[in-house]
């Protein structure tokens, strides 16, 4: 019996992991369609985020069934919840990153270059970061991994208020913008929000390895 | 056989004897004994009695059992030999086994284990060897090899696997590819495989942290000796550089084709134009006559400039530049006063700020055009009312002149190929702009022809900022 479960938590782990990479594709070339108005890049984006549904409920499907049929405890117990909150902000961020290819392509339409890219480019590399953080934490079980992710998360923070101050500069110097400062702010946005579902996964993880949920309580980091 | 020999030595009392003959000699003693006490009791010479016959008894017992014991202990010493000589076999270090056996039999099982031992180990030594050699030969290849199991664990990947996907080390044990290799396209190729069985050949674009590649991935499914499969193996082969330089060059054929095209529909369509009849109409006549003017100069320049760069890529091979000192601020400022029409026109600023003493050693007028290049550059892609900062200093031998703009920018993706002949960031736009597309090329021949080299840094929206890295001597 346990075989069987160590089987399927091992199948599961690879799709959740495949899930994952696709997500961390799109959102690499989300980006890199924004900063390069690339409208094929967007593209594909919103062509892949269909792949990204179908297997988070794949996912989800394998989550349940290995709780009717198996009904892990303790270790195997708190894998399968981690997985299917994972499962939710992995599906999530690859609706953002669609999000961000929409601006794209709007972008395009106005034929328009991207403002504030230095800040965007930054935001990415720190959410990409904190993503590939949070996975490599949840493949070592390493707490400390993920321990850093949460830290990571007030980097985006902070640049995402830079995002916007540059933002109301802009609009004020350059009132003819407008349409490009708010889609700039958007992608900004979604980048924060990428970010903070990085940080979700990094304390699911933290939950999984320790059993203790860390949700609400930042000063356990102090 | 073995007893053969044993018997040849018969005198050595150290030599050991067979379990038959031992049980032989015990039984010979007891029937000597019960010989004895028998011939003793029939000639009368000892009296049967019960107490008689009840001693001779329990001495014949006694001397049967003490033997035994002493025969068991020898073959419990024997035993524990085999059983050493046992461990000895897989033990990696193995220890000489000094005792000999007293018993025959022993001696044999001993002396076949001691020849198959050998052999064992001979074999384990080959397949060792064997070994080693295959993992030298996997780890020497340039291309990535990763091969994996039927469920997609990864068994074994050489270090140039790891070197091209970016990865410092695999984890331990058996890791999926899903938790080593967060590849989509890869992963869909890994479960083609084990799915179809048919080998798959694919170009894959691989991210690592900042860079990407493009690998060409070839699977082969594989299959134990009974045709089963047992997995499939990938071979990876860096083909990034390759696909760089097959776009450049096709790049290349159709740019220059284009470039040269567009001068020459031009003047053809006017002169057919003239020819039909505008020739009669002078005041039509006159413009269509100083488009096709405009247009043999600009096609003019081109050649120049692919003449210039030829003679720069000879030049600089051969070292022929000929350099003299001069000032570095005179170089500056004479590239300034060349663009300052242009920059007039736009009412754009050029500052300038260098060391009125830096001087260096190189061709002036090789330089000069260079930085009117990256200023004339930076002047079409910076808007009205702007500035162009110009900059120099002497870092470690080395002369750094800077242009920075703060105009348009230039995407990230074009950074790389921005040095390349007739490449165009924005086709539809430099072309309006004017420029035949060689600019930096050229820039980039003079820096190589005097040793140096160039580089830009820019972000979209805010600027770019081009670096001639010269040095002094």
């Amino acid at each position: 019996m346990t075989i069987h479960l160590d089987a399927e938590i091992d199948k599961l782990k690879q799709r959740l992991l495949a899930l994952s990479a696709l997500v961390e594709e799109s959102l690499h070339k989300a980006v890199d369609g924004y900063l390069e108005t690339n409208q094929a890049l967007a593209d594909y984006v919103i062509d892949r985020d269909n792949e990204i549904d179908r297997l988070e409920v794949e996912v989800e499907e394998d989550c349940l069934k290995i709780l009717a049929l198996h009904q892990p405890v303790a270790n195997d117990l708190r894998f399968i919840v981690a997985v299917l909150k994972m499962n939710n902000d992995l599906e999530r961020i690859g609706d953002l990153a669609t999000n961000i290819a929409q601006r794209t392509k709007s972008l395009v339409k106005l034929d328009e270059s991207p403002l504030f890219a230095k800040n965007i480019e930054q935001m990415t590399t720190g959410a990409r970061k904190m993503l590939k953080q949070s996975l490599e934490a949840l493949i070592k079980v390493d707490e400390e991994l993920a321990k850093g992710v949460r830290e990571a998360d007030n980097e985006v923070d902070d640049l995402n208020r830079n995002t916007y101050r540059l933002a109301m500069e802009k609009i004020e110097t350059e009132p003819t913008s407008l349409n490009r400062v708010l889609l700039s702010l958007s992608v900004s946005r979604n980048l924060e929000r990428i970010a903070d579902l990085a940080t979700n996964i990094a304390e699911d993880v933290i939950y999984m390895i320790s059993g203790e949920i860390v949700r609400h309580r930042h000063h356990i980091l102090e | 056989m073995f007893r053969k020999s044993g018997l040849e030595k018969e005198e050595d009392t150290l030599q050991p004897r067979g379990i038959q003959q031992k049980i032989l000699i015990l039984q010979t003693i007891t029937i000597a004994f019960t010989a004895c006490a028998l011939f003793a009791f029939t000639t009368g010479l000892a009296p049967l009695s019960a107490k008689t016959a009840t001693i001779a008894l329990f001495v014949i017992i006694a001397q049967a059992l003490l033997l035994t014991m002493l025969q068991a202990r020898t073959l419990k010493k024997d035993f524990e030999l085999i059983s050493r000589t046992i461990k000895n076999l897989t033990s990696t270090s193995p220890q000489d086994v000094e005792a000999t056996p007293k018993t025959q039999e022993v001696v044999e099982v001993l002396s076949t284990l001691d020849i198959e031992t050998q052999k064992a180990r001979h074999q384990m030594e080959n397949i060792v060897g064997q070994k080693r050699e295959l993992d030298a030969v996997l780890e020497s290849m340039a291309e990535g090899v990763i091969a994996i199991d039927s469920r997609e664990r990864i068994l074994n990947m050489n270090s140039a696997a790891l070197a091209l996907l970016g990865l410092s080390d695999l984890p331990a044990g058996k890791p999926s590819i899903q938790e080593v290799i967060r590849n989509s396209e890869f992963q869909k190729i890994a479960r083609q495989i084990l799915l179809s069985h048919h080998s798959i050949q694919d170009d894959i674009v691989f991210y690592t942290d900042q860079t990407e590649v493009i690998l060409q991935v070839n699977a082969v499914p594989l299959q134990n000796s009974e045709g089963e499969s047992m997995g499939a193996l990938f071979v990876f082969h860096d083909i990034t550089k390759l696909r760089k330089l097959e776009s450049m060059r096709s790049d290349f054929v159709a740019n220059v084709s284009h470039e040269l095209k567009t001068p020459i529909t031009s003047i053809k369509g006017f002169v057919e134009t003239l020819l039909d009849g505008a020739i009669d109409s002078p005041a039509d006549a006159r413009r269509f006559i100083e488009i096709v003017g405009k247009q043999s100069e600009r096609l003019s320049d081109i050649i120049d400039d692919l003449l210039s760069l030829s003679r720069l890529e000879q030049g600089g091979d051969e070292d022929q530049i000929s350099r003299e000192p001069i000032l570095v601020r005179t170089v500056i400022e004479s590239a300034t006063l060349a663009c300052q029409h242009e920059a007039r026109e736009k009412n754009i600023s050029i500052e300038v700020s260098c060391d009125p003493s830096l001087s260096f050693n190189v061709n002036s007028h090789l330089v000069e055009q260079a930085l009117v290049n990256l200023i004339s550059n930076g002047l079409k892609y910076s808007d009205d009312r702007n500035r162009i900062e110009i900059s120099a200093e002497l870092v470690q031998d080395e002369i750094r002149l800077r242009v920075q703009d703060f105009g348009s920018g230039i995407s990230k993706v074009h950074l790389p190929r921005l040095f390349e002949r007739f490449y165009r960031v924005d086709k539809a736009r430099s072309r309006k702009l004017g420029g035949t597309g060689l600019g930096l090329a050229i820039v980039k021949h003079i820096a190589q022809a005097h040793k140096g080299y160039i580089n830009v840094e820019s972000t979209v929206g805010e600027g770019s900022t081009f670096t001639l890295h010269l040095p002094q001597r």
